[in-house]
């Protein structure tokens, strides 16, 4: 939908107008406009600089192998510009109460130190900051200043000073033409008042460096798998040129290992992650197609490959067939390092043959499993929200009401739930924009 | 690399008859203490691609398991791999399913005995036990390194006492049914 107009101020709408929505990501963009197509105002509150969750970080999508950017772009601006959402961005919920038509919501807004409205996003102020960081959006792979964007999609387009960094030296100060930069502003609270509460807080990675004997941080040439994404985006630290890490060559031959971090019961991730077989065999893909004639050998590891998805089977079978792509049925045992060249050697057993597999490989590729996100336990808390024992939260009736918790006017969507694909978190938001809006008819005057 | 795929013997399964599989048999070993989580495996491999053992020899932990699994109790239980086991509990330790399978391979190794299936080696030394009260014997030159260590000299085991506990454990009657089949065979 095309939207035009003025920005709406939500201070002046009431309670029963409003909805809020907790998350940035893909699940929350959706809820967040879907509900403002319905005429009633959002706020879309984002704990990082800016929105796009880890969609935005993707390179491609499976099983079509669609450019994340090009499908999630479009959506960023569409949310930053619609005249019904206002964005928190570099905020944090800090308190809920209330029921459903009035929840009283407590925001902290932390201090980005350039001014929303001021900055026009030119980067003028970058040349002139001393402070370089590792960059957090790319996995640490890539550096930033400390005034900065994450990536060059940034939503808003607006620059952030990370006040951890800062040395406050004001060479930024100066270089800003438009006096967008204040380095004395403060974090400040605000209260709003909303009908209708939209959780989509996402999740995180499983830490694979809890697999001590996958060697990732013991070994260079072992990375995971947002890593890997970020290296083969074109938009990421090395532009796009898939390299490994040990010296900056391109990977002959590359093995990915599934389940890390999931189905694994002694690490408290019994359950299946659903995306890691789909995205592990999309990057083996990529690296296929990206470098076709340097990557000879690409190998999966998995226990089974769990292709349930429209498309997915089929796209699995393009893998083996068409990009000749191994996949060996047997969970590794152990990786180590070959010390002369950086190579790593992978162990596993080929199950369906009961062959001992010894093979060196380039570059190793974790795919780890997907874990609720940090602080969902505090957020549920306050809300009244139960967690299931996989730390997900609880849904009473998972099939009539898949988006509803145990508390009127609180929905929830994307991964918050459980681990979920994109179509399946966009599906999951525009339902629960669905549920949030009836709520706030229900609740309003009529 | 090489050295892993030289020696391999190993070969895809012979077709399985019916007569073969005992279906019970996953539900006898899963009674006992220690293979309780027998029937929670998947069949990853994880065991075996950690596995010392299987780096060297065709022994596979997953395949042990998954023939206990089917019921091929007399193949499992007559089988030399059995007894490759180092029990070093690499595989219990990354088991994602908590199989713990050395606890496994210990149970199957004792009905393994009962069935008269002992592995040379063992039945050797459980002879020595009753024997002389020891695993291995005391040699001078055993005697001589302790004296240079500035050990104490090996006390005499008491090997009345030894064999009147193997006796009420049944030890001698396991050792019988072992020493049987091996003469019948």
């Amino acid at each position: 939908m095309t939207v035009a107009g003025e920005k709406i101020v939500v201070e002046d709408r009431k309670s029963t107008d409003t909805a809020l929505v907790i998350g940035g990501g893909v699940s929350g963009m959706q809820a967040a406009l879907d509900i403002a197509d319905q005429g009633y105002s959002v706020v879309l509150v984002e704990r990082t600089p800016s929105i796009g969750g880890v969609m935005a970080m993707l390179d491609k999508t499976f099983p079509t192998l669609d450019c994340s950017a090009c499908i999630l772009t479009p959506k960023l601006s569409e949310v930053a510009r619609h005249p019904n959402i206002e964005l928190m961005t570099y905020s944090e919920v800090k308190s809920i109460t209330g029921t459903a038509g009035n929840f009283r919501v407590s925001v902290l807004r932390k201090a980005r130190k350039v001014l929303e409205d001021k900055c026009s996003g030119c980067g003028d102020c970058v040349p002139h900051c001393p402070i370089e960081v590792r960059n957090e959006f790319d996995q640490g792979l890539g550096y930033r200043k400390a005034v900065y964007i994450g990536f060059p999609q940034n939503t808003p387009l607006v620059y952030t000073i990370d006040s951890e960094n800062c040395i406050k030296c004001g060479m930024c100060v100066k270089s800003c033409e438009r006096e967008a930069i204040d380095l004395d502003l403060e974090d400040e609270e605000i209260e709003i008042s909303v009908g209708a509460i939209v959780v989509a807080t996402g999740y995180e990675l499983y830490n694979v460096a809890n697999y001590r004997r996958f060697g990732y941080g013991r070994f260079k040439n072992v990375i995971n798998a947002l890593e890997f994404e970020r290296l083969i985006n074109a938009a990421g630290p090395t532009a796009g040129n898939l390299m490994r890490l040990s010296d900056g060559k391109i990977p002959k031959s590359i093995g990915f290992i599934q389940c890390v971090g999931a189905r694994d019961a002694t690490k408290d991730v019994p359950y299946c992650s659903r995306v890691c077989c789909m995205y592990g065999i999309k990057n083996a893909v990529m690296a296929k197609e990206l470098q076709h004639e340097n990557v000879k050998k690409v190998t999966i590891y998995s226990i089974d490959i769990r292709a349930f998805g429209k498309g997915f089977e089929e796209f699995y079978n393009m893998a083996k067939d068409r990009f000749g792509i191994k996949f060996i049925r047997g969970r590794v045992g152990e990786v180590s390092e070959n010390s002369r060249n950086k190579n790593i050697i992978v162990r596993a057993e080929d199950t369906t043959t009961g062959k001992f597999l010894e093979q060196e490989h380039e570059l190793v590729v974790l795919c780890p499993g997907i874990l609720p996100p940090k602080g969902l336990r505090d957020t549920a808390n306050q809300l009244g929200l139960q967690l299931d024992s996989d730390g997900f939260i609880h849904v009473e009736q998972p099939a009539s009401n898949p988006v509803d918790t145990a508390v009127s006017g609180v929905y929830i969507c994307g991964c918050v739930e459980g681990p979920k694909d994109i179509p399946d978190s966009v599906a999951a938001g525009s339902a629960a924009a669905m549920r949030a809006s009836i709520t706030l008819w229900r609740e309003g005057e009529h | 690399m090489e050295r892993a795929e030289d020696i391999k013997s190993y070969k895809p399964d012979q077709p399985i008859q019916d007569s073969d599989v005992q279906s019970g048999f996953k539900y006898e070993v899963a009674e006992h203490v220690g293979a309780e989580g027998l029937m929670r495996c998947l069949k990853c491999g994880a065991c075996s691609g950690g596995c010392p053992v299987a780096a060297v020899t065709d022994y596979r932990p997953r395949k042990v398991l998954g023939d206990v699994l089917l019921g091929l109790k007399d193949q499992v239980l007559s089988s030399d791999t059995l007894w490759l086991c180092a029990a070093c509990f690499t595989c219990e330790e990354r088991c994602i399913q908590e199989v713990n399978f050395t606890d496994v391979v210990t149970v199957l190794r004792n009905m393994a005995v009962r069935e008269g299936f002992a592995a040379e080696g063992y039945m050797e030394m459980a002879k020595r036990v009753i024997q002389f009260g020891r695993v291995s014997p005391l040699t001078r030159q055993v005697e001589r390194m302790r004296e240079n260590l500035n050990l104490p000299p090996l006390q005499e085991p008491a090997i009345e006492e030894l064999r009147a506990i193997m006796e009420s454990a049944g030890f001698p009657e396991i050792m019988e049914a072992a020493t049987r089949r091996s003469k019948t065979v």
